[in-house]
């Protein structure tokens, strides 16, 4: 593995005009600062019905019966769609683990589970809809944390589990466990002069990308679909999209929308098959876009987790070792639990050196909404809670808590928990004390301010909440380690195709791409017209 | 219902109109305009910031009744916007405002690229977005457009203070503020130096 050298200024320059690593205005900047940019939910067709997917209201329970004859009935609604009008006989999908149901099934596992889903003329007729389709609920009793999870009498969230991880899990309730042990960490104790240990608990945090989950399905004359959907991984979509429509991958046609922000909560299926479905169950192009409640069930979130750690060190400032347990909270379905379990353990150390090593690291299957990829994917929870500690270290041992980090941080050359040598760069040191060295702002700015201030400069002056009196700043420093593409070594690999041209004797660059754009433009289904003459629902 | 408003000089007419349904939502689905966005639908974003009769106003919580007989300008026609105001400003009436009927008569729709809208006649604060690198996602960025505009339009040298104040109630999730700061800054700047005559 080469080194790739120390970057020596923030913007890596090119030598050549037009080269690899020069700064180039965003392709697709015109057409998002004229508002022309299609994004998802700016589709249009005018023939579209609205789709509206009705969701659980509660976390656990067996579906007794739905009743969707009222529904079916109003006006201006084209289909109302349950489990027992899925296509074919693959029902579920998942981006490791097919757990997760198209429509529910004879339970639902989390609050804003999607029950049923309608297509009608009018987004507001869509939703009357749904709230007129009847379900009987009878409650089962909820899992929301790991004692209630590996409880002797605790119901199984997925009976039947198949998958691969089932086989290394102390519990079916556990979707994935990664133990790390390098060293002994019981011996290294031995050394230590201070030990602290501590319990840490992280919850819930939502990506909240600006453009809700949206898209539109086409259904296509050979009997297929045209779809275009905001996504982070159309290939992986597709994977799950085409099975339990009973359709091959070659008539499931998908395009790119304008992605109106992502952060991890755009790695699952939200609205794509059901939008399909209702495509081709009324023969009719459909529109879905969550509004910002719906969004929040629509995607998974960060893990919540509870973290246990210890570290001892020795009184001139070493660190001897560390145990912890991480236990997240995947949530009813399990999304990508396993690869943010990965994380969590192997970046539990944090950027320091420590030989001796015991971690653990689950991930739980509850009552919970589901929970996934967002920035940090692991790593955060772990930072919150080993950064925690190391505060703490540094005052029993009364060191600057700074100079206390920068004693053990890591460097090129450090071994991680796994074993794998840190190959590259890896300044943690120099970060610290450039950090460090930056001016902090005055204490007590309101007073120092005096009568004349610009309440606007003072902290929290501009959120109208209060002109800074009430405002008091606490100075911490903390640092993290992540992964830079996939994780745990995952087959990660980039390909791009060069093509170099000689034109009269010089080296030439070819043409630039022309960025191309989205679906608006590309496709007869989303013409516009000004004002479309469409009927009142009521 | 029927709905009669003016949108980016241009008197329009929007008929079957939900009672329920807001500014933002005819903008999008009945007018063809769908560059206000529609981002949390509850004024906490400023993604759909639109200028109601010049004020900055977020369409999602305009009830779509309230624009009868109003002026509305959105993204859409925010170039053209900043060019009559400039126009009107050189021919000393600065301030007067408005769309003349001769104006919106003359509008017409720009022969450009359609796959990098390159051509396009931008507006100087559209033009500092893209310069300053302040767009990336871009699903916030209308509603700034629209934002930034009205506070160069009444504080041509604004303050970072006031910058920030005048942008308070625009969210960006990808966090890409130090770089709209750095496009007002930018456009208030190429402002000050046009005015200047340098």
């Amino acid at each position: 593995m080469g080194v790739t050298g120390t970057p020596t200024s923030i913007n890596q320059g090119s030598k050549t005009k037009g080269g690899i690593g020069e700064s180039t205005l965003r392709p697709d900047g015109t057409l998002k600062v004229t508002g022309e940019f299609a994004y998802s939910s700016d589709m249009w067709h005018e023939d579209m019905l609205w789709g509206h997917t009705l969701r659980s209201t509660t976390a656990h329970a067996e579906i007794r019966s739905i009743d969707t004859s009222e529904a079916l009935a109003m006006p201006g609604v084209h289909a109302v769609l349950t489990y027992d009008d899925l296509p074919t006989e693959v029902k579920n999908y998942g981006l490791e683990i097919q757990d997760t149901p198209v429509l529910a099934h004879g339970k639902v596992r989390h609050h804003g589970e999607p029950v049923a889903v309608v297509a009608a003329d009018h987004p507001e007729t869509a939703r009357r809809a749904a709230a007129k389709i009847k379900i009987d609920y009878a409650e089962l009793p909820v899992i929301t944390d790991e004692a209630s999870a590996t409880a002797p009498d605790a119901l199984l969230i997925h009976e039947g589990r198949d998958d691969h991880h089932i086989g290394h899990v102390p519990h079916p309730n556990i979707v994935h466990r990664q133990p790390i042990v390098r060293g002994n960490a019981d011996e290294a104790a031995e050394r230590a002069d201070v030990i602290v240990s501590g319990e840490y608990v992280f919850g819930m945090q939502d990506q909240a990308f600006l453009g809700p989950e949206s898209g539109m399905a086409v259904p296509g004359e050979d009997g297929g679909v045209d779809l275009y959907v905001a996504t982070q991984w159309l290939h992986s979509d597709l994977r799950q999209i085409a099975p339990v429509l009973g359709l091959p991958e070659e008539k499931v046609r998908m395009t790119l929308s304008g992605v109106g922000g992502a952060f991890g909560g755009r790695e699952d299926i939200s609205m794509q098959i059901h939008a399909c479905l209702l495509a081709l169950r009324t023969g009719k192009p459909v529109k879905m876009v969550y509004n910002r409640f719906e969004s929040f069930f629509g995607h998974v979130h960060r893990h919540p987790a509870k973290l246990w750690y210890e570290h001892g060190a020795t009184k001139d400032g070493k660190l001897t070792h560390m145990k912890c347990r991480i236990v997240l909270d995947g949530g009813a379905y399990a999304s990508a639990s396993p690869a943010v379990v990965g994380n969590a353990s192997s970046l539990s150390v944090g950027p320091y050196v420590v030989e001796d090593v015991d971690i653990e690291a689950i991930a739980l299957y509850t009552n919970n909404p589901p929970c996934g990829a967002m920035r940090g994917f692991g790593a955060v929870q772990a930072c919150f809670a080993y950064e925690a500690q190391m505060d703490k270290l540094a005052a029993k041992l009364d060191m600057d808590p700074v100079e206390f980090r920068r004693l053990n941080a890591m460097e090129q050359g450090t071994l991680l928990p796994t074993g794998q040598p840190c190959d590259s760069p890896a300044p943690v040191a120099e970060l610290l004390r450039r950090v460090k060295a930056m001016p902090l702002p005055p204490e007590q700015q309101w007073l120092a301010a005096g009568e004349e201030a610009d309440v606007r400069a003072l902290p929290g002056g501009l959120s109208n909440t209060t002109h800074g009196e009430g405002v008091v700043r606490g100075i911490g420093y903390a640092v993290g380690i992540k992964n830079v593409g996939f994780s745990e070594g995952f087959d990660d690999y980039s390909t791009a195709r060069v093509r170099m041209e000689v034109v009269n004797g010089e080296p030439s660059r070819p043409c630039t791409p022309r960025w191309r754009r989205s679906a608006r433009a590309a496709s007869p289904s989303t013409r516009r017209s000004p004002a479309p003459s469409w009927a009142s629902p009521r | 219902m029927r709905v009669n408003f003016t949108v980016n000089g241009r008197k329009q007419e929007a008929d079957d109109v939900w009672e329920g349904e807001s500014l933002l939502y005819v903008l999008r689905e009945r007018m063809g305009l769908p560059g206000s966005k529609n981002a949390c639908e509850q004024g906490e974003c400023g993604s759909c910031t639109v200028r109601l009769d010049g004020v900055p106003v977020c369409a999602c919580l305009v009830a779509a009744g309230q624009v009868e007989g109003r002026e509305v300008v959105t993204v859409e026609g925010l170039a053209d916007f900043a060019k009559q105001r400039e126009e009107s400003c050189a021919s000393g009436a600065c301030g007067s405002g408005g769309t003349s009927l001769q104006a919106a008569r003359q509008w017409s729709a720009k022969g450009t690229d359609s796959q990098t809208g390159e051509g396009e006649e931008l507006a100087p604060i559209q033009q500092a977005f893209i310069d300053a690198g302040a767009v990336q996602c871009g699903f916030c960025t209308p509603g700034l457009l629209v934002a930034a505009d009205e506070l160069l339009e009444r504080n041509a040298e604004p303050s970072d203070a006031d910058i920030r104040e005048a942008l308070s109630g625009n969210l960006c999730r990808c966090t890409g503020y130090e770089k709209i700061l750095d496009a007002v800054r930018l456009a208030a700047a190429r402002q000050d130096r046009q005015g200047s005559g340098v």
